[in-house]
């Protein structure tokens, strides 16, 4: 039998040896039940997701007749505008890949773009992520950049089998290689703070000190294609905020991302086309 | 009994509350706030359940919180047990089967699972002064719904329990 004060602190003691085991345990072991974990939430997560499309079908059932011709003419009208682009990205892209050639300069990676429905929306202030209900059985792989109307969403994180884990641009850990509109400097630009009741933000770093932007003037932030991940051009945010950074060199800031990114409900996975 | 039926039980009750979290988190993220209710799921274990049947409900359920999270796996776990070792030390000394004192517990252990997960989390943050406010308002908002459905989690958990032939009433009182 042990004296009362031990016998207090067993409970403690048992919890230290059981962290202690758990920090030795094989990292593949981890690996293999965090995945499996993952696996059975998956279900449960897209049927939940499901039923939400379900809901808002019904919803859509109670609409007169009146309002869905309405809402067929805006979308014819939008098809027309929309095939008319198409042709003209086509003639662009025929000229891209014509002033290639000439001048031998190396092509973009070139992508599919993979069409997913938001499963789940998870922003805290510690991470900022959305589940898509697209996996590996899309082919989409773990580093791929995603993007929705008003620019850069993030990049996969995790991969199951008929789900993904998308990191948020907003999300503190993520970092990406920018530029300004019009401009070729590298800027690096970071998730940041996520106030509540208010759109998500990032930080930027390294702007040169001739960049001016204020809420009233704002610059545009676009990714600059470094480092591979993000094709060049999307757009990340607006620069709102610039003050000079400690070394007197460079210039940090605010950017403020596209508020929609906080009700994204469909988003687009660009899959590299890779060599088979 | 079946030693593993009763944590069984209430680990898939956990599951649902944190489907009921995430639907919830999904509903209100485009107001950038979010709820955590874990102080819940280990509030009903720790008090309600044999502490030997209320670690493995904790194990299993911070693995699930871990899973679909991104920290290193077994964090949820560990913060979940550390509050059950906790409620455990002093829980001889509370009216453990009122609902107002299950939810007092819940309020407590889910601020201080906030505040732990922050300390491990927060040099992820760029600024982690301006985080605060941020924390504050997810705080009072985890806080409005674990009151709100605190008191119909625990009901809930144990007509499950009654279902499936355990009676909380009759074993914490030593009558089984």
């Amino acid at each position: 039998m042990f004296p009362k004060r031990i016998d207090q602190a067993r409970p403690f003691l048992v919890l230290g040896i059981a962290f202690v085991v758990w920090l030795f345990v094989p990292t593949l072991v981890k690996r293999f039940t965090r995945a499996t974990f993952f696996e059975f939430q998956a279900p449960v997560e897209a049927s939940a997701s499901v039923l939400r499309d379900i809901q808002d079908y019904w919803a859509l059932r109670t609409r007169s007749n009146n309002e869905l011709i309405e809402a067929g003419k805006e979308l014819a009208n939008l098809n027309a505008q929309y095939e008319t682009r198409l042709r003209e990205y086509a003639s662009l892209q025929s000229r891209v890949n014509r002033l290639e050639e000439l001048l031998r300069l190396p092509s973009y990676p070139e992508y599919r773009t993979e069409v997913a429905r938001v499963v789940r929306r998870d922003f805290n202030a510690w991470w900022q992520r959305l589940v898509i209900r697209k996996g590996a059985n899309y082919e989409i792989s773990v580093g791929d950049p995603v993007i929705f109307v008003g620019g850069v969403v993030g990049r996969v994180m995790e991969v199951g089998a008929y789900t993904s884990v998308v990191e948020l641009v907003s999300s503190p850990g993520v970092r990406i290689a920018a530029t300004l509109e019009g401009d070729t400097r590298p800027i690096s630009f970071q998730g940041g703070v996520n106030p509540a009741f208010g759109p998500a933000t990032g930080v930027v770093e390294f702007v040169p000190l001739d960049v001016f932007a204020n809420p009233a003037a704002p610059k545009r932030l676009v990714t600059s294609g470094l480092g591979g991940v993000f094709p060049p051009g999307l757009n990340l945010g607006q620069i709102v905020k610039l003050e000079k950074g400690g070394d007197g060199l460079f210039q940090t800031g605010e950017v403020a991302l596209d508020p929609r990114l906080l009700s994204v409900s469909e988003v687009a996975v660009l899959v590299p086309l890779r060599a088979k | 009994m079946a030693p593993f039926r009763i944590p069984f039980i209430v680990a898939l009750l956990n599951a649902l509350l944190w489907l009921v979290q995430t639907q919830l988190n999904h509903a209100i993220a485009s107001w950038n706030l979010s709820v955590f209710l874990g102080g819940l799921a280990v509030a009903f274990a720790s008090l309600r359940l044999t502490p030997r049947e209320g670690a493995k409900v904790l194990v299993l359920t911070g693995l699930w919180f871990d899973a679909a999270a991104p920290v290193p796996f077994g964090l949820h776990a560990f913060f979940f047990l550390l509050a059950h070792v906790v409620i455990h030390s002093v829980r001889a000394r509370l009216a453990r089967e009122e609902t107002l004192v299950g939810l007092i517990v819940a309020a407590i252990v889910n601020l201080g699972l906030l505040l732990a997960l922050t300390a491990a989390l927060i040099h992820r943050n760029p600024a982690p002064l301006r985080l605060w406010p941020r924390l504050i308002a997810d705080s009072l908002a985890s806080f409005s719904v674990l009151i709100l459905i605190g008191p119909w989690f625990f009901a809930f958990s144990e007509r499950v329990l009654e279902m499936c032939g355990v009676s909380l009433h009759r074993e914490q009182r030593g009558i089984v």
